[in-house]
């Protein structure tokens, strides 16, 4: 019954084209130059979170302070605007 | 054991096995590529010799089988755009190509055949059949590569060897 398998014992063993290592080199320090390190992806990270933080946080100022300006523009009468003749 | 030494000793293991799998030298080159670029990039991992071999035979076995899915994929892909796209100068040639080294010229054509049976086997049953009937392996050795019970191992070589007896058969018939 098993005949029928018996030509696969006959397959030789060959050996690798001698090329074969210099391409895989090759292609190791291709992705090698490609890799971008966790440590820059993270880096980059946390400045574009530190400087969302710092806008939100200088909004958040001017927002508090125009209302400040406002509540003292309005306890001594001044005009909150440049326009003389309303 | 450097990566150089590695390749040495396992580059011919790990391309005749590809050879197995796709019998065609240009798919079993790029296997190996593959193969070895994994290995670079683990190889701090395994320390003793037989863990290594057993880890290579297994990522092997790995690309050997996702190349071949790919191919059919791409194929697969080929045949659906060439029906839409009716253009006569561009031919893909995605054809499978027989063209294994390692077989005697006056066999090429018996194991041709035998070979396109043996690649309609499920995964599991070719990869066992491969590794004990070409590799030469013992069921013990397989069963260590497929992290499988022996019995299964054996299990699934008695299923394979149907399957190609009835595959056979039925091409006799034809």
């Amino acid at each position: 019954m098993e005949d029928f398998l018996k030509p696969l014992e006959n397959i030789k063993q060959v050996e690798a084209p001698p090329f074969l290592f210099t391409r895989i080199q090759q292609r190791i320090q291709n992705e090698f130059d490609n890799h971008v390190s966790m440590k820059l992806v993270y880096s980059i990270a946390a400045s574009f979170v530190i400087l969302l933080s710092i806008n939100a946080f200088t909004m958040f100022q001017q927002n508090l302070s125009s209302k400040e300006e406002a509540n003292i523009a309005q306890a001594f009468q001044l005009m909150p605007d440049n326009n003389l003749y309303k | 054991m450097t990566f150089e030494e590695t390749y040495s000793k396992f580059s011919k293991l790990v391309f005749n096995l590809a050879l197995q799998y796709v019998q065609n030298t240009e798919d079993a080159e790029e296997i190996t590529q593959d193969v070895f670029v994994s290995v670079h990039q683990s190889r701090n991992k395994f320390q003793q010799n037989s863990e290594i071999q057993t880890w290579i035979y297994r990522i092997t076995i790995n690309r050997s089988l996702d190349f071949i899915k790919a191919k059919n994929r791409k194929k697969r892909f080929a045949l659906i755009t060439s029906l839409f796209h009716d253009d006569g100068n561009e031919q893909i040639n995605l054809s499978h190509h027989f063209n294994h080294p390692g077989i005697l010229l006056e066999q090429k054509e018996g194991l041709a055949s035998l070979f396109k049976h043996i690649n309609a086997l499920p995964d599991n049953q070719k990869t066992v059949l491969i590794l004990s009937k070409i590799e030469q392996k013992s069921q013990t050795e397989v069963s260590e590569i497929m992290n499988l019970s022996t019995k299964a191992v054996e299990s699934l070589l008695q299923r394979a060897k149907t399957n190609l007896t009835k595959r056979l058969k039925a091409n006799e018939g034809n």
